[in-house]
Parts: C-alpha cells; structure tokens; sequence
C-alpha cells in the first residue's frame, strides 16, 4: 500500500474524467444532442422529427415541399421560413405541438400516392 | 520571595504551532475544492446558457453532460435490447469517464465535480453563516435512510427499462436546476413537479449537509457499490489513529471517519475534509492499493499509541 499526496486523489477524478471527454472529443466520438446532418438524401419518418430540426431539414429527409410543411403549421402567412426551427414555431404559433405536427405529417404522408 | 516563573521559550518567527498548521490545510483544501467545484458548476451553467440562447448544435443541453443517463441507457439497452430515445450519446462518454476515474481515484467526483454537490455546499456554508442550526440524524435512521439510494436507483432503472423512457430526467433535481428551464421557459404549469422534488431536496439539503448524496441519489448509491473497487481510497492507519474524533465532524456525508476499519466508508465523496482535518500524521491518508487487497498494520506512518474508539451514539451524548 502506498501513501500518496492527498491531492492526488481529487486532481486524478479531474483529469480521468474529463480526460476521457476531451479523448472523445479530438477523435470525434462526443456527440451532444443526437443531432445528425440532415440532407436530401437523408430519409426520415414523420416519428424522427425533432425541435432542433429546421422545416428545411425536415422537408428534405421527408422529401417533402417545405410550403407543404408550412401549411400543415397553420402560422400566420410569412411567419414562418425553411430555417426556422421546430422548437422555435412553438413561440411563433401558439398551441404548436411537434406531437400533433408528427401526426398531421403521418397523416399526410400516409394520404401520398406510393411510388 | 518567589522564585521567577521560567521564562517562555519564544516561538522562532515562522514556525507554526501544530493548530495553525491544521488550520492552513484546511483552509489550502477549502480554497482548491471550491475553486474547482464552482469552476465546474460554472461551465456546466454556461453550457445550459448557451443552450437556451442559441439553437445550434455545439451548444448542448446539460442533459447531455449527465453521466446518469449512460446508467440508464445501457441498463435499458441490456435488459430490452432498445435505447432510450432523446438520450445523448455523449451521456455514454461522461459515463465512461467517470468509471475510470471512480475505478482509480474513488468517489472524488462527487466532492470536487458534481455540480449538484457544488449547490448542497453552498447552501451549507450559507446556512454556517447564518448560524441555522444543524439537524441531526439519529444514527439508526441514518443508517436506515442511506438505502433508499440504492431504491430509487432500482425504481429508476425498473422504470426506464420498463418504459424506454428517461421518465426520472422529469424529476431530477439536477436537470430542474442547471437546465436553467425555470429562467429561460418558465412553465409552472408543466414543471411543478420537477420544481417541487427540487424544493424538497434543496430544502432537505439546508437542514443535513448533502442530504441528496446522502441518502437519495441513485448515482451516487452505485458510486458506492464500485467504491469497494477504487485503488486510491481514505485509510485509516489503526495505529497511528488517536481517536480524537476531530475528522468525523467535517465530514459532509456523515461518515464515521474515526470508525476502527481500515478504509473509510464507501460511502466518501473523495472531499479529503477529514485528512486535512486529522491532527496526527499519518492516521489519515489517501493511499493506492488493489481492491480486495487488506492493508498490513502499520502500512501507514505510525504515530502515539491508540486510544479507545468511543462508539457513535456515547460521541454524540457528548
């Protein structure tokens, strides 16, 4: 058994954890939000829409027209653009709920012509 | 005629008694472990700041800087076989880290990183300022009362892997506080829960020093169970020990420091207010030794002769 400074203890918790994050962090492995690069090819389901996403963003991984998103948001004509942000809209649009928007896209997309 | 009283030997300038040495360890622990625990707090204030103003991805919610959401995910991912959604992936690096870092230099996180920790310190020290007396736990209760960690860690991981959901992030008082929601989105309406259990835990924290830690948080109950694998740990030398007692009173979990084991309670944040606070070198120490491996007698520096141990309660007649 060996005795050690008692700084040690406290100074080695440091470095160790955040240590590890910095590791993650210079190889790329720290990834915050479950946030990924959204572009038309991206294919993405009414459920994986989330607040960080802009109506651009979604429109593209829906393959959507981005008017068409818009409409489904029942906003005020012009307030609402391709990169405003769901979780943005909420302020916009009173009584917005990104649980009913995914519904109503559901629905919309259910209603398309497969193919 | 009386004969002259001897003359006091004068102190020579510079040399400190052995009170004033304590007194400057004490104050040399103070002054790091809070600079690093508000530097910590601040950037993790920072971080929910930033989330709150602005909407691109480099500035994550604190959810993500939260290593119980790695406990949860992978005893979700274990036992269903699915992952959580909403969780983030970099809950599983602060997870890691602060595996390794328990693995090797034992609870430390909990006294000097946890910003949590930070917040029940503080309240303490207010309420030292404001002379608010202290509630003390009978010894049975507290006893009793340190278990519900490791329930609530049970409920938890029950309920998030019944579910799939991070239901507990609603609740956690941690999350309620440094997401700075109630600043940014004030919503009574939907968070009076999760402001409530932050009441009560803040509340409780006024009345016993880290109340929280004591006898609540899930995380902390498991720190305690992989504690009994840390290589560097608190021992107690039980031949240098004088049974003073004087390292039990700066404890802030309400550990027996003075207890005749040789390691300190798994239940230690790694705070090192008892090391700085024993006067008699050698008694406490944080020293390195492979987990399962029992120190020898006198492995520490040796000291004045043991006394007897008093037990808890006939301390706390006292």
């Amino acid at each position: 058994m060996k005795t050690l400074n008692r700084f040690v203890m406290p100074a080695l918790a440091l470095v160790l954890f955040f240590g590890t994050i910095g590791v993650s962090q210079a190889t790329g492995s720290w990834v915050t939000s479950g946030r990924e690069v959204v572009t038309a090819g991206t294919t993405l389901g009414a459920a994986d829409l989330k607040g960080w996403m802009t109506l651009d963003q979604a429109a593209a991984g829906l393959d959507m027209p981005v008017a068409d998103l818009i409409a489904l948001v029942d906003a005020p004509p012009g307030a609402l653009s391709g990169a405003t942000a769901f979780k943005d809209i909420e302020a916009i649009v009173p009584g917005f709920s990104l649980a009913t928007f995914r519904t109503a896209v559901q629905a919309r997309l259910d209603a398309a012509p497969k193919g | 005629m009386t004969s002259p009283s001897p003359a006091r030997t004068p102190r020579p300038a510079g040399r400190l008694t052995a009170y004033q040495r304590r007194m400057r360890a004490i104050g040399a622990l103070h002054h790091r472990r809070y600079a690093v625990q508000l530097t910590v707090a601040g950037l993790v204030v920072f971080a929910a700041v930033r989330h709150q103003r602005e909407s691109s991805s480099a500035a994550p919610s604190v959810d993500a800087l939260c290593p119980f959401g790695a406990v949860e995910s992978l005893w979700t991912w274990l036992t269903t076989d699915r992952l959580l959604p909403k969780i983030h992936p970099s809950t599983l690096i602060v997870g890691l880290g602060l595996l390794i870092s328990v693995l090797i230099a034992g609870n430390a996180f909990c006294g000097w990183i946890c910003p949590f920790g930070t917040v029940q310190d503080l309240l303490h020290r207010a309420k030292r300022a404001l002379h608010l007396p202290d509630l003390t736990v009978p010894p049975r209760v507290d006893r009793a009362l340190r278990y519900v960690r490791f329930v609530s860690l049970a409920a938890i991981l029950l309920v998030s892997a019944g579910t799939v959901t991070l239901w507990f992030s609603g609740f956690d008082p941690y999350l309620t506080l440094f997401s700075l929601h109630w600043l940014f989105e004030p919503d009574l309406a939907s968070m009076w829960p999760a402001l409530l259990v932050l009441g009560l835990v803040l509340a409780a924290s006024l009345l016993v020093e880290r109340a929280w830690c004591r006898y609540l948080c899930p995380l902390g109950g498991l720190l305690s169970v992989l504690g009994h694998l840390s290589i560097l740990r608190v021992r107690r030398s039980t031949t240098a020990c004088t049974g003073c007692n004087l390292c039990v009173k700066p404890c802030p979990v309400g550990i027996d420091v003075s207890k005749p084991v040789a390691a300190v309670s798994t239940d230690c944040i790694g705070c090192l207010e008892c090391v700085a606070a024993c006067p008699t070198g050698g008694a406490l120490v944080v020293s390195a030794a492979l987990p399962g491996r029992k120190p020898r007698p006198g492995a520490t520096p040796s000291g004045p002769v043991p006394v007897t141990i008093r037990p808890r309660r006939e301390r706390d007649a006292r």
